[in-house]
């Protein structure tokens, strides 16, 4: 799967050690470790990934809008 | 005493016509008066005979169009209780079906009810969830509990 931009999205910076992972997981995911760091606080917390149209939403403000949708 | 044969030939002739002329306007008549009456008898027990076996066949066509009759009655009879009987059964079917398919119309319904108020109930539960976890985010979380939170995250989107 190929994508042109990825953005990794959190309320705070990312450590080092958080990027290594991304990097990992995007590797394994989108075959690139490549990323854009995005400081979002209304993701409340947790990470977000954009992938062109794709989005992996893991942050707490996507656990609430599910529970919202209920 | 003399024989005298011309009056004898006289008295002959005398009694031949006599004897002719009551054969001829006595006796054809009255013996033809007589067959008349005859035939006219054997004619009236003719027709006798006849009204009489009419008059059997007709009783014992009225015997058997009665006895006709009262089967076909009771045919018509049995007919139409079976008739009422399956009209019956068919009215209870029907109404039975009815009455089920109103019930489990307004238990469906009851349902339906049920379940938009535990939705609705979920919905508000949520909201008050969000509105209080975006208050107590936005104020008490520390960074640590962010990168907690990150790490947590990073987790299930490897496992997803």
């Amino acid at each position: 799967m190929s994508v042109h931009t990825i953005v990794v999205e959190s309320v705070i910076p990312l450590s080092a050690e958080q990027k290594k992972d991304i990097a990992a997981l995007l590797k394994k995911k989108f075959g690139t470790e490549k990323f854009v760091e995005r400081i979002n606080p209304d993701i409340l917390g947790g990470v977000r990934i954009l992938a062109d149209s794709t989005q992996y939403d893991a942050s707490l403000a996507g656990k609430l809008q599910q529970l919202r949708n209920l | 005493m003399d024989i005298k044969l011309d009056q004898i030939i006289f008295q002959i002739i005398n009694f031949g016509v006599v004897f002719g002329a009551l054969t001829y306007f006595l006796y054809k008549p009255v013996t033809k008066l007589l067959e008349e009456r005859a035939q006219k008898v054997a004619d009236a027990e003719k027709a006798t005979a006849h009204a009489l076996r009419e008059k059997d066949e007709i009783e014992s066509l009225k015997g058997k169009t009665k006895s006709q009759a009262e089967k076909d009655a009771a045919k018509v009879l049995e007919k139409a209780k079976e008739q009422a009987a399956q009209l019956k059964k068919e009215l209870e079917k029907q109404a039975k079906d009815e009455i089920r398919s109103e019930k489990e119309k307004a238990m469906k319904s009851l349902e339906a009810e049920k379940a938009s108020m535990a939705r609705e109930m979920q919905k508000e539960f949520a909201q008050a969830v969000y509105a209080v976890a975006e208050k107590l985010l936005g104020k008490a979380v520390d960074k640590k509990a962010h990168a907690d939170l990150i790490d947590k995250s990073l987790k299930e989107l490897a496992k997803a």
